[in-house]
C-alpha cells in the first residue's frame, strides 16, 4: 500500500435550515489512492456528494458549514483553505477534479465547449492561447470526440447528453488533476452510453495514474469498475471494503438488504426481492444512534442508544459500522416465494401496426415539413393476467406508446383492440369504460398528484368520477381499503401529498390507480425515481397486487434487470420501432437482435466476478434524435453486424419460433 | 456704559426704520436682461394674430404693435396713430401717423401701410364685420389715413386701431402669403423675432432701431411654450421664467399665497359672469312677475356660491359688469342676498310657500351649482324642477314668442363689445317675452350704448342700462366673475403694462429688469 | 442566424401592415367630418373643401388607405395642420430629442439595473440586498410622473441645483444638455432601473444554483470570474428580453416625462396632435413609431440569438 493521495478524517458537514441542523456529513473518513478507483454508494441524503463537495468547498456556505475534519491531499489539509482563496482555486480543477450529473447543464450555453476547456487550462497550467487550444483539441479527441478541430467551436447545445459528457471528462482531465470525482456522472444517460463513458473513465485512470472517486446510487456499475467501496447512510459511512469484501461478505445490515433488494439480471426471478423496509433517514432526524437502526431487521436496544457503534473490522480494508459482526446476524430475512400469477391464453390487448408521428412544422404558415415518428409499425400482444415488459433507451417510443394506448394520444394509424374492441378510432366520449378499465401509474410520484386535495381524495378521485361507491360510507371504506392494499394506514388519508414520502406517494399513485378496479395497469418507469430501497418495496407490492388482483400490467422501464424481475414477456423498442419480442428467459438467454444483446452486456451486475467474466461488447455511438432516424432498419448504423441491406430495407417482424419475435435480416447468423 | 449702549440701541433703532422705509417710490429703469414668460400653449399663428384671439395676439406684441392702445380709464389712445381724429358728424375718421416708423424688414410704416394692413385683414380675416359701417379709406398723405363711414359705432375707433390695428408688414405678407405669415411675426415693434418655435416658444431680440430712443431697455424676450401647468409652475418657481401667463385659478391660488405678484387688473383679464338668466314667452309664468325674479335673486347667496364654485379667485358682481370697469355702475343696489327679503317678495306676487313652481336648466356637469342654487331657493319658497335640456334647445326657443319660459345658467363676458358673444346676442334679448323690452327702454338704451357719438354719450347709456336690466326689471341674476388669464411676476420685472388697461395690452418696450 | 433575421423581418413586416390599417382608421373612427373636427367649424366652406382634397377624404378608402401607405413607404408622410409644417420635417427636428432622452434611459436602466441586480444577487440576505431590493420594490411602485414633480420640487425648486425644464441636445452645448437631462433621465430610468434590478437578481440567482456555475468553480475559476463570466452573462439573456419593452418605452412612451419637463420630442408632438385633432400627424407618427418600435425589438431579437447560442444554432 502506498502513500495515500487524499485522506479524509473525521469531515462532518451541516446545513443550518429551517427544520433545525442537517447533518449531511457526520465523521466521514476515506483514503484514495494514486490510480485507484474507488466508489461511494448511497442513497439520496446519504452524504455521499456532500461530503465530496465539502472536501473543496464548493457547497454553499452558509448554510452549510463545515463542522470539523482534515482533508490532506498530497500532504496538505485543504480544509484549512477558505473558500475563494487562491489556493483552493488551485486545487479544484488542478488537483481534484470533478464531474456532475447533468451533463445537459453542467456546461456553460454560451461559451463554446473549446473556450470551456481552454478557460481551466489557461487557469491551471501555463500554457499560451494557441497551446492551451492545441491541448483542448487533443483532449477531445482523447475523449472520443469526432471531428475535434472543428467541433471544438461549437456550443453545448449542439452536442447529445453522451458528448457533453464527454466534454466534461476533457475538461475535468484537462490539468491533468491528481483525483478526479464523479458525482453520478452516468446517472442521466441511456445504459449503452453508460458503460461508454465509465469505460473511458476506466481507461483514463489507467493511462493516467489518476484516482478516480465515483459517487452513485447504482451498487451494480461499482462492481465492475471499484476497487473499493465505501457504502454511506445518513451521512455515516456504514460499511467500507474491497469490492469482492462488500459484495461477497456484506457486513452491515444495510449493505445486505441492497444486494439483497435490488433484481439482479442472473437472479431467481421465483423468489421475492427482499426489501428493506421504512425509507430512508431524514439527516435532520438523527438522534446520534446507529441511523439505520430503524429500519433494522437486527436491531436491539443496544442500537437505539445514542452512540455510534464502534465498527468491526474484517481486515485492512473491510470495516462495518454496526454493534454485531457479520456472523451475528441471521434470521428475519428468509426468501420467500414470489407470488405467481395464472396467465390467460387469451389476448387482452392486440396492437397491429400502431404508428403515431408527430409533424414537424416550419415558418408562420406552419407548413408540416415532415414527420418525427414516434412510433412506427408497432404490433404485439399481451395476455390477460401477464405482465408486459418493455425497454429501450430515451427515445424508442415507450411513453409515447403508453400515451396512445391510454389514448392521451390519437393514433395516427393502426388498431387497437382491447378486450376484442378496436379503441383506436373510438370518440372520447366512448371512452369511459376504457377509461376505468386501462390505468396508470408514471415515473414521477411528485408530479402526478395534485398538492391541493388530500391523499383520500387523490385516490378516491376515480371512485367518484366512475361512480364506483354509492353511499358516503361505502366510498369511504372504498378508500380505506385501497390504502390498505397498498400498504398505507388508511388514517393518513386526510394528510396532503407533500406530506408523504417517495414511496409512499408511489403507493399513492398505485392506490389511486386501482381504485377504479381496473383489470390493466400501463406502469411507465414506476420505480426509477425512487431510492434503491424503496424500489423494491414498490416492485414487491406490484407484484402482489397483481396475483390478488389479477391484474395485467404493461412494464415500461430503462431498467433491464427490473424488467426481466416483474416481466413474463419482454418487448425491445428502438427509435420508435420493435427489436425483439420474447419470453424473459429466452430474451436474456437467447437474445437474437444485436440491440437487444448489446442492452444487455450494457447493464452491470453488482457482482465483481462476474463482471469481470463477462465479455464486453460495447455498442458504438448514441440514441440518435428521433428527427435523424437512420434509413432502413433503424438500428444499423450502430449494429457491428450490419450489412449493405440493413441501410436500405426495413426488417420485418419474424417469427423465429412461438412467442420470440425478432426484427433482424441477419438473427440466424448471430445464434 | 449707559451711554453708549443707549446710543447704540438708538442707532439700532434708527438703523431698522431706514431699513422698512420702502424703496424710492420711481425708480429708474435699468437696461439689459432678457425676461422669459412662460406660456401655456404652444402657438401656431403668432404673425397674423387677429384670427387667433387673445394668446396670439399677446405673444407677438414684442415685435408687432397697434395702432392704438387703451388707457388707465379704458379709452383708446393713439400709439402707432398718434391722433385720432373724427369728425363733428361722426362720419369720418382721421388717422395721424407717428412718422419715421419703420418695419424690422425696412419697410416704412405709413398710411399706405396701414390701408395695406387694413385689406389684409377684409380679404383674409374673419374681420368684415369690423368693416361693416366702412365705406372706404385711403391714404390722404404720407402720415395720414381718411376713413369714411356711412354710420356710426361706438366700437368704430376701436374696430380700425385695435381689432384690426395690430400692423404686420404688408411687405412680408406679400412675400409668404398667408400660410407664411402664420409663422413670421414682421412688425415695428422694440424686438425682433429671433426664434420661433411652434412647440418650444418665441425668443424676440432687441430692435435697435425702434422708434422711441433709448427703448427698448430689455435686450431680448423669451416666451416659452408649455403644455401642463405643473410644468408652467416649476418654470416659474426654479426662476427660470419671470413672468407666468394665463394661469389657472388653481395655481394662482397657489402663487398668490407663495407671496408672487399678481400683474394684471381683473377689470382687464376677461373674466366670465357666471349668472342665471330669466326668459319667459308666457305672461301667466311665475317668471314674467317682476317680484318672483326679484325673490328669487335675494334668495342666492352669491358669496357662498362664489367661495364655492369660483377656486377661490372669483368675486361677487351685481351687475353684468366687474367692479372698477367701463361698464360698472356703482349705483346698482342689486339683490344682496336676503332670505326674509325674497319670502317677502313672493308673498308680494301672491305666492305661499311652496306655491311657486319654476324649472331651473343646467348641464350635468354644474349638478353641483344646480343643487346649490335650488337649494337656496327651496328655503324661501320656491318649488325648483330641474332640467338638463340646454343648450341649443334653449338657444331656439328664447327670444321668440313661444310660450316658453326659463330659468338657465349662463357664462357670459362683461363688457358691452362682447356682450354679442353672450349665446350669440345681447343678454337682454332672453327676456323678450318676459317684460315688454319696447316700452322699457331697454332696446333704446342698448342701442344707445352702441352707437353713442362720445364716450361720455356711451358711459350714461351704459349706466342706464345697468340700472333697467338689474335693479328695474331684474332680467338675470349675475352671481360671480371667474377671472381668466391670470398673471404673476416674481417682482423682478417693471412697467410691464400687463393687463393694465386691457387683457392683451403689455408694454415690452418700457418694461425693465431691476437686477 | 440569417434565416433567423429573414424571419423576424418577415413578422416585423407584418406587424407593421397591421399597425398601418389601425393608424389610418383612426381618422374613420371621428364622427362627423375630420376636417371640421381637426380645423373647428369657423373655417371657410372652400378651405375645408381645398383641406379635405388634399387629404384625399373624397376618395375610396381603400385608394384612401393605398396612397397613404404609398406616401409613407416612399418617406412622405403627409402634412400636419396644426404645426402648418411637413410631417416629415417634424419628425425630423422631434425625433433626435426622443431618442437621445430614449437611448440614454434605456441604457441608465439596463447598465444600473444590471450592476443592482447582480449585486444585490451576490449579496443575498445582507442589508445591501434588502435595501437595494426594498428601493427597487419602490420604485417600480411609484409612477414616473410623480418622481418628476418629487424631484424637480426638491432639485430644481428648494435646491435649484438643476433646470426644471428644457431640453439641448448634446452636440449643440453639451453642459447645459447634461444639466438639463439628469431629471428626466432619472424618472425615465427609474421604473428600468428597478425592474432590470429585480429581474436581474432573480435570474442571477436562478443562475447561480445553475450546475454549470459549479462546473466554473469546480474548475477553480476566482470567484469574481465565475459572477462575471458566467452567471451575470447568463443572466443577462432574459434581461436582453426585457430590452425591447425597455428601449420601446423609452421612446413610445416618453409623452409624460416629455411633458412634465417641457421637452418637445415625439411624445411632446404626439399629445398635442391628439388635443388639436391633427389626425394625419397623428397617424402618421403613430405608425412612425410603431416602425420605430418594431426596429428596436428586431435589434433586441436579434442581440439576443447573438447572446444565446441555443437560439442562434436553431
Amino acid at each position: 500500500m502506498g502513500e495515500n493521495l487524499l485522506e479524509l478524517r473525521g469531515l462532518q458537514t451541516v446545513f443550518h435550515t429551517r427544520e433545525g441542523l442537517v447533518r449531511a456529513v457526520d465523521d466521514v473518513s476515506l483514503s484514495v489512492q494514486p490510480g485507484e478507483i474507488i466508489g461511494i454508494v448511497g442513497e439520496s441524503g446519504s452524504g455521499k456528494s456532500v461530503s465530496m463537495m465539502s472536501m473543496i468547498k464548493l457547497i454553499s456556505m452558509p448554510p452549510g458549514e463545515i463542522v470539523k475534519g482534515e482533508a490532506i491531499f498530497e500532504g496538505q489539509d485543504i480544509l484549512r483553505y477558505e473558500q475563494k482563496s487562491p489556493e483552493l482555486q488551485r486545487i479544484r480543477g488542478g488537483g481534484i477534479s470533478m464531474i456532475f450529473q447533468e451533463p445537459m447543464t453542467s456546461l456553460n450555453p454560451v461559451m463554446t465547449i473549446g473556450q470551456q476547456i481552454e478557460e481551466s487550462i489557461l487557469l491551471h497550467l501555463k500554457y499560451t492561447k494557441a497551446q492551451a487550444r492545441a491541448r483542448a483539441i487533443e483532449l477531445l479527441g482523447m475523449v472520443g470526440i469526432p471531428d475535434p478541430e472543428s467541433r471544438i467551436d461549437h456550443y453545448p447545445n449542439q452536442f447529445s447528453g453522451g458528448m457533453r459528457q464527454r466534454v466534461m471528462i476533457a475538461m475535468a482531465i484537462s490539468c491533468n488533476p491528481k483525483l478526479l470525482i464523479a458525482d453520478e456522472a452516468t446517472t442521466a444517460l441511456d445504459v449503452t452510453t453508460q458503460e461508454q463513458i465509465l469505460n473511458l473513465l476506466r481507461d483514463i485512470v489507467r493511462q493516467t495514474n489518476m484516482a478516480l472517486i465515483i459517487i452513485t446510487h447504482n451498487l451494480s456499475i461499482i462492481a465492475r469498475y471499484a476497487q473499493r467501496i465505501y457504502v454511506m447512510y445518513a451521512g455515516n459511512i456504514a460499511e467500507q471494503g474491497r469490492s469482492e469484501e462488500l459484495f461477497y461478505h456484506p457486513s452491515h445490515p444495510y449493505t445486505m438488504g441492497l444486494l439483497r433488494a435490488i433484481p439482479r439480471l442472473d437472479s431467481d426471478k421465483s423468489a421475492r426481492l427482499l426489501s428493506i423496509p421504512g425509507a430512508p433517514l431524514n439527516p435532520a432526524q438523527k438522534t446520534g444512534c446507529c441511523p439505520f437502526a430503524p429500519r433494522c431487521p437486527y436491531a436491539v436496544d443496544r442500537c437505539r442508544q445514542p452512540v455510534m457503534p464502534t465498527p468491526q473490522i474484517y481486515s485492512d480494508t473491510h470495516r462495518a459500522a454496526c454493534w454485531f459482526r457479520r456472523e451475528e446476524l441471521h434470521g428475519g430475512l428468509a426468501l420467500e416465494k414470489a407470488h405467481t400469477h395464472p396467465v390467460a391464453d387469451k389476448p387482452l390487448l392486440e396492437v397491429r401496426q400502431l404508428c403515431k408521428y408527430f409533424p414537424v412544422t416550419k415558418g408562420i404558415t406552419r407548413r408540416k415539413v415532415g414527420d418525427v415518428k414516434a412510433l412506427d409499425h408497432v404490433s404485439f400482444t399481451i395476455r390477460q393476467g401477464e405482465t408486459f415488459g418493455l425497454v429501450g433507451e430515451s427515445g424508442c417510443g415507450k411513453t409515447t406508446l403508453a400515451k396512445t394506448l391510454l389514448r392521451l394520444y390519437d393514433a395516427t394509424s393502426g388498431e387497437i383492440i382491447f378486450k376484442g374492441q378496436n379503441i383506436a378510432p373510438l370518440k372520447e366520449r366512448h371512452l369511459r369504460e376504457l377509461r376505468r378499465e386501462v390505468q396508470f401509474i408514471f415515473q414521477d410520484p411528485y408530479g402526478s398528484l395534485d398538492p391541493r386535495q388530500t391523499a383520500g381524495n387523490v385516490v378516491g378521485e376515480a371512485v367518484r368520477v366512475h361512480h364506483l361507491a354509492k353511499t358516503r360510507k361505502e366510498y369511504e371504506r372504498r378508500i380505506d381499503e385501497l390504502f390498505t392494499a397498498v400498504g398505507l394506514d388508511p388514517a393518513l388519508k386526510n394528510r396532503a401529498p407533500h406530506e408523504f414520502s417517495g414511496g409512499q406517494r408511489q403507493r399513492l399513485c398505485i392506490a389511486s390507480a386501482l381504485a377504479s378496479d381496473p383489470s390493466f395497469i400501463i406502469c411507465d418507469e414506476p420505480i426509477s425515481a425512487l431510492d434503491v430501497s424503496i424500489q423494491s418495496q414498490i416492485l414487491n407490492l406490484l407484484i402482489d397486487l397483481q396475483a390478488e388482483r389479477n391484474l395485467t400490467y404493461l412494464f415500461i422501464a430503462h431498467d433491464l434487470s427490473v424488467v426481466r424481475h416483474v416481466s413474463d414477456r419482454i418487448m425491445v423498442m428502438y427509435l420508435g420501432t420493435v427489436m425483439e419480442i420474447a419470453p424473459w428467459q429466452d430474451l436474456y438467454e437467447h437474445p437474437l437482435h444485436p440491440y437487444t444483446k448489446a442492452l444487455l452486456s450494457a447493464i452491470p451486475v453488482p457482482d465483481p466476478v462476474v463482471e469481470a467474466n463477462r465479455p464486453s461488447a460495447p455498442i458504438i455511438g448514441e440514441v440518435p434524435s428521433l428527427i435523424n432516424r437512420p434509413s432502413g432498419c433503424v438500428f444499423h448504423n450502430r449494429c457491428p453486424y450490419a450489412t449493405e441491406r440493413c441501410k436500405k430495407e426495413f426488417p420485418p417482424l419474424q417469427e423465429v419460433n412461438e412467442d420470440h419475435i425478432v426484427a433482424c435480416f441477419e438473427w440466424e447468423k448471430l445464434i | 456704559m449707559k451711554a453708549i449702549s443707549r446710543i447704540l440701541a438708538l442707532v439700532l433703532v434708527l438703523a431698522m426704520a431706514l431699513a422698512i422705509v420702502p424703496a424710492t417710490a420711481e425708480e429708474a429703469p435699468q437696461r439689459g436682461g432678457t425676461v422669459t414668460i412662460a406660456f401655456p400653449a404652444s402657438l401656431t399663428n403668432i404673425g397674423f394674430p387677429v384670427a387667433g384671439g387673445v394668446q396670439p395676439l399677446w405673444a407677438s406684441k414684442p415685435a408687432i404693435e397697434m395702432l392704438a392702445r387703451y388707457d388707465e380709464n379704458g379709452q383708446i389712445k393713439g400709439w402707432l396713430a398718434k391722433e385720432i381724429l373724427v369728425d363733428s358728424d361722426n362720419l369720418e375718421v382721421t388717422l395721424k401717423l407717428q412718422e419715421g416708423v419703420k418695419y424690422h424688414d425696412g419697410t416704412p410704416f405709413n398710411a399706405q401701410a396701414v390701408c395695406d394692413v387694413w385689406q389684409i385683414y377684409i380679404d383674409n380675416g374673419s374681420a368684415s364685420a369690423y368693416f361693416g359701417n366702412v365705406d372706404s379709406f385711403e391714404a390722404a398723405g404720407e402720415y395720414e389715413v381718411k376713413v369714411k363711414l356711412n354710420e356710426w359705432r361706438t366700437s368704430t375707433v376701436g374696430n380700425l386701431c385695435i381689432e384690426c390695428g395690430v400692423m404686420i408688414s404688408p411687405t412680408e405678407f406679400k412675400r409668404v402669403g398667408l400660410e407664411g405669415i402664420y409663422g413670421s411675426v414682421v412688425g415695428t415693434g422694440p424686438f425682433k423675432m429671433s426664434r420661433y418655435d411652434i412647440a418650444e416658444g418665441i425668443e424676440y431680440v432687441r430692435n435697435e432701431d425702434y422708434w422711441i430712443e433709448g427703448q427698448p431697455y430689455l435686450d431680448g424676450i423669451n416666451i416659452l411654450f408649455f403644455t401642463e401647468e405643473s410644468t408652467g409652475e416649476n418654470i416659474f418657481n426654479t426662476g427660470d421664467a419671470q413672468v407666468i401667463f394665463g394661469v389657472s385659478a388653481n395655481l394662482a391660488r397657489r402663487l398668490e399665497r407663495n407671496g408672487f405678484e399678481k400683474i394684471c387688473n381683473n377689470a382687464c383679464i376677461s373674466p366670465t359672469m357666471t349668472g342665471i338668466y330669466f326668459a319667459s314667452g308666457n305672461q301667466d309664468d311665475p317668471i314674467s312677475k317682476l317680484e318672483v325674479r326679484q325673490a328669487f335673486s335675494y334668495a342666492l347667496d352669491k358669496q357662498a356660491l362664489c367661495d364655492t364654485f369660483a377656486s377661490g379667485v372669483g368675486f361677487v358682481s351685481e351687475q353684468l359688469a366687474i367692479p372698477g370697469s367701463k361698464e360698472y355702475n356703482p349705483d346698482v343696489k342689486g339683490y344682496p342676498y336676503d332670505p326674509e327679503k325674497a319670502k317677502a317678495k313672493l308673498q308680494e306676487a301672491g305666492y305661499g310657500p311652496g306655491e311657486c313652481t319654476i324649472t331651473l336648466y343646467y348641464q350635468p356637469v354644474n349638478e353641483d351649482m344646480f343643487v346649490a342654487v335650488k337649494g337656496m331657493l327651496e328655503k324661501v319658497g320656491f318649488n325648483v324642477v330641474g332640467d338638463t335640456r340646454t343648450g341649443n334647445v334653449s338657444r331656439n326657443m328664447v327670444g321668440t314668442t313661444d310660450p316658453w319660459t326659463c330659468c338657465a345658467f349662463f357664462w357670459a363676458p362683461t363688457t358691452v363689445e362682447t356682450w354679442h358673444l353672450f349665446f350669440g346676442n345681447p343678454p337682454i334679448v332672453y327676456a323678450i317675452n318676459t317684460i315688454d323690452m319696447e316700452a322699457a327702454g331697454i332696446f333704446d338704451c342698448y342701442n344707445r350704448c352702441l352707437t353713442s357719438k362720445t364716450a361720455e354719450e356711451q358711459k350714461a347709456a351704459m349706466m342706464e342700462l345697468q340700472v333697467l336690466c338689474t335693479d328695474e326689471y331684474c332680467l338675470y341674476t349675475p352671481m360671480f366673475d371667474t377671472p381668466a388669464l391670470i398673471n404673476f411676476s416674481d417682482g423682478t420685472v417693471r412697467d410691464h403694462g400687463m393687463a393694465q388697461t386691457w387683457v392683451c395690452e403689455w408694454t415690452p418696450e418700457a418694461m425693465w429688469l431691476a437686477q | 442566424m440569417g434565416r433567423f433575421i429573414l424571419k423576424r423581418l418577415w413578422q416585423t413586416l407584418i406587424i407593421l401592415l397591421l399597425v398601418s390599417v389601425v393608424a389610418f382608421m383612426l381618422i374613420q373612427f371621428i364622427p362627423g367630418d375630420p376636417v371640421y373636427v381637426m380645423l373647428g367649424e369657423n373655417i371657410s366652406k372652400e378651405y375645408h373643401d381645398t383641406v379635405y382634397e388634399s387629404m384625399g377624404l373624397n376618395q375610396p378608402l381603400t385608394t384612401q388607405y393605398f396612397n397613404w401607405l404609398g406616401n409613407m413607404l416612399r418617406g412622405d408622410m403627409g402634412y400636419s395642420y396644426h404645426f402648418r409644417k411637413n410631417v416629415n420635417q417634424l419628425i425630423a427636428s422631434r425625433l433626435p430629442v426622443t431618442l437621445t432622452l430614449g437611448i440614454i434611459s434605456a441604457v441608465v436602466s439596463v447598465v444600473l439595473g444590471v450592476f443592482f441586480g447582480a449585486v444585490t444577487a451576490v449579496k443575498r440576505g445582507t442589508a445591501t440586498d434588502t435595501t437595494l431590493t426594498v428601493l427597487a420594490n419602490i420604485g417600480l411602485a411609484t409612477p414616473s410622473f410623480w418622481i418628476a414633480v418629487l424631484l424637480v420640487y426638491i432639485f430644481s425648486v428648494k435646491l435649484g441645483w438643476l433646470p426644471a425644464v428644457g431640453f439641448t441636445l448634446p452636440w449643440v452645448n453639451f453642459q447645459k444638455s447634461i444639466r438639463q437631462m439628469i431629471l428626466p433621465v432619472i424618472c425615465m430610468s427609474m421604473g428600468g432601473v428597478a425592474s432590470y434590478t429585480r429581474q436581474m437578481r432573480s435570474s442571477m440567482l436562478e443562475v447561480i444554483h445553475q450546475d454549470y456555475v459549479r462546473t466554473a468553480r469546480s474548475k477553480g475559476l476566482p470567484e469574481n470570474k465565475v459572477i462575471w463570466r458566467y452567471a451575470v452573462k447568463n443572466s443577462l439573456i432574459p434581461i436582453l428580453t426585457m430590452a425591447s419593452t425597455t428601449l420601446r418605452g423609452c421612446i413610445g412612451g416618453s409623452a409624460i416625462i416629455e411633458t412634465m419637463f417641457n421637452i418637445v420630442g415625439m411624445g411632446q408632438i404626439m399629445v398635442i396632435a391628439i388635443n388639436y385633432c391633427d389626425y394625419q400627424l397623428l397617424q402618421s407618427s403613430l405608425f412612425f413609431m410603431a416602425g420605430i418600435t418594431c426596429l428596436c425589438n428586431l435589434i433586441v431579437d436579434i442581440a439576443y440569438a447573438y447572446a444565446d447560442p441555443r437560439i442562434r444554432l436553431e
